[in-house]
């Protein structure tokens, strides 16, 4: 009997390993696993915010107003131009201005590159005027009370010439109208740079501007070397001033306000109704330049008569006023580029 | 018939003693099966070690995107602020998938890319993929494909015990992408939105018990299948014995009947 049970527990025990071989097999086959690795990477900042915005000119401009009681103000419209063309004149400004704003903080290596040109009204120191074709007719009469105010044109002097006390009645005659006297190269357009409210870095310092000399051209140099910028002489017909240059490399993570400090520099003009150059000594006036000749001999420039000449003194004589004596055109041209660079 | 009994006795007593080496054997194999199912089903369970590792140059993570991306000559080009790993035009990587068996034994695995846009905005990059021959999975020697066609792309394989893969994956963000004023678009909005990618690389991998694969019986050099083979040696000796305590318990019989019919026969 014990030798039944024993039979009994032995064969128990082998079906009990054979279990448990077959499941350790299972075991070894059905083995999975899973994983999974993940990586991920967001876009490079470039926030690079680039602002040229303003108007400089208009063809309309509105005085300032002016209260004639505590319930009325009057304002004055001064229009030009009929055509929408931008003018400038005696007693504009625009002291709103035109912004150049560059900002960010880009996270990839860049650079900045611009080009620019500028042109300033001008007129170059000399005696200037018109030389009007005379409205009466020359007699050998009326000539010798006459001919002290007359010019006529030498072909060989190539130049209108004071006329004499002979009477010559194949020649045609001239007075000289609207002579002004222009003591200092005048440039009547002012402009003015303003740095950024909030300034970083080195701010761009603002040169000082006057109407003796292109306060443009200060203001452009000034900017232009923030952007790598450079000119030479100007135009000689047309005094533009071009400039040009390298770019301007940045960093990764580097503040364009710091580097460039371009940020809400603005540029303002005027064009005084009167201007004066206050010359060399400031406290005493009897030595001041008035620029009222100036102005009008611009004025009359713009608008000269088909028969009539525009001169300049040349000596004793009167030639002819060339290109490069004034301009009538101002602007400020600038283009800036932010780029990534590989 | 003294001597007959003394046999008949000596007999019984080594029946006796083979059948207690049996049932012996049987319980040492009764205790060691369950120790080893027991160790396999924890290695089984168990979720820490990773029996399929996915390294290159043994970093446990993933580094297919990076913070700082530098030029020819060392200099840097690309840095995210704040240690934030960045993509950019110009920027690319050729990153080093590897994968290794650490298991006992051989495994069947699948390979799956994944990539995610955090926003409805694609980013422009490229991709191309290469098996561990240098066969290209994703892409070809001229031809680069859009990161989000690897979604389309797995890649299945064996690898041996201990054995060890690698597949190279490529990316690259065009700096001429032909659409600069879209990459503008993506490097402006991400500072207000999130615009990111996400690259995920998935392993299944399952067993694969293959003598050939896994090197023959002994190859594996496991010492599972020896210590198996030991244990079903042990088993069937176990049952050989039990067989022969049967096959001595019959004879005895056979003897004790013998030995009346003898005793039998002396009496008449």
């Amino acid at each position: 009997m014990r030798k039944n049970k024993m039979m009994r527990v032995a064969s128990a025990l082998m079906v009990a390993v054979l279990l448990t071989t077959c499941a350790i097999s299972g075991t070894f086959a059905k083995y999975v696993t899973t994983d999974e690795f993940t990586d991920q990477a967001r876009v490079a900042k470039w926030g690079v915010e680039l602002q040229v915005f303003g108007n400089l000119f208009s063809d309309t401009y509105i005085n300032t107003p002016v209260k004639d009681n505590a319930n009325d103000i009057t304002v004055q419209v001064i229009d030009y131009a009929s055509t929408g063309t931008n003018i400038v004149a005696p007693g504009t400004c625009n002291d709103e201005g035109f912004k150049i704003s560059l900002t960010g903080v880009p996270e990839v290596d860049g650079q900045v590159s611009a080009t620019m040109t500028t042109q300033s009204i001008y007129i170059k120191a000399g005696t200037y005027g018109i030389m009007t074709p005379v409205s009466v007719e020359i007699t050998e009469e009326n000539y010798e009370e006459l001919y002290k105010e007359l010019f006529y044109w030498d072909t060989g002097a190539s130049a209108y010439v004071q006329a004499t006390g002979s009477f010559d009645d194949g020649r045609k005659y001239f007075t000289l109208e609207n002579c002004h006297g222009v003591q200092e190269d005048y440039y009547p357009v002012v402009y003015s740079l303003e740095k950024g409210t909030t300034p970083k870095g080195a701010p761009v310092e603002p040169p000082a501007t006057s109407c003796s000399a292109d306060s443009l051209k200060a203001i452009a140099d000034v900017i232009g070397k923030k952007l790598g910028l450079t000119t030479s002489a100007p135009d000689a017909n047309t005094g533009v001033y071009t400039y040009s240059g390298s770019a301007v490399p940045f960093n990764t993570n580097e503040d364009l306000a710091e580097i460039y400090n371009l940020d809400g520099v603005t540029i303002t003009w005027a064009w005084a109704i009167e201007n004066v150059d206050d010359n060399d000594t400031p406290d005493d006036d009897t030595d001041d330049i008035s620029y009222n000749g100036a102005d009008t001999i611009l004025g009359l420039l713009k608008n000269i008569a088909d028969d009539s000449v525009a001169v300049k003194l040349n000596g004793n004589n009167y030639v002819a006023v060339e290109e490069a004596d004034y301009c009538l055109d101002t602007k400020i041209e600038i283009s800036i580029t932010v780029s990534q660079v590989d | 018939m003294s001597e007959m009994v003394k046999d008949g006795k000596g007999q019984k007593a080594k029946g006796g003693a083979t059948f207690w080496v049996a049932i012996a054997l049987l319980v040492i194999l009764a205790i060691c099966s369950t120790v080893i199912l027991s160790v396999r089903l924890y290695d089984y369970t168990k979720t820490d070690d990773r029996v399929l590792s996915l390294k290159t140059n043994m970093d446990e993570k993933l580094d297919v995107f990076s913070v700082t991306y530098y030029d020819a000559l060392g200099e840097v080009v690309v840095e995210g602020a704040n240690g934030e790993k960045v993509v950019a035009p110009g920027t690319s990587v050729d990153y080093t998938v590897r994968l290794r068996n650490t298991d006992k034994t051989a495994i069947d695995y699948d390979l799956v890319p994944e990539v995610t846009f955090s926003s409805e905005h694609k980013i422009p990059i490229k991709v191309r993929l290469l098996d561990p021959v240098d066969n290209y999975v994703a892409g070809d020697a001229k031809t680069w494909i859009d990161i989000e066609e690897l979604n389309e792309i797995s890649h299945v394989g064996t690898l041996a015990k201990g054995e060890a893969v690698e597949y190279l994956f490529q990316w690259k963000w065009p700096f001429e992408s032909g659409d600069d004023e879209y990459d503008t678009f993506l490097g402006d909005t991400v500072l207000t939105d999130d615009i990111s990618v996400a690259v995920a690389f998935s392993i299944h991998a399952e067993a694969n018990t293959d003598m050939d694969i896994n090197g023959g019986f002994f190859g594996s050099g496991a010492h599972d299948n020896i210590g198996l083979l030991l244990f079903l040696i042990l088993l069937l000796a176990a049952i050989a014995l039990l067989v022969v305590y049967k096959l001595i318990q019959k004879r005895k019989k056979t003897d004790e009947a013998n030995e009346v019919g003898t005793d039998e026969i002396s009496k008449s």
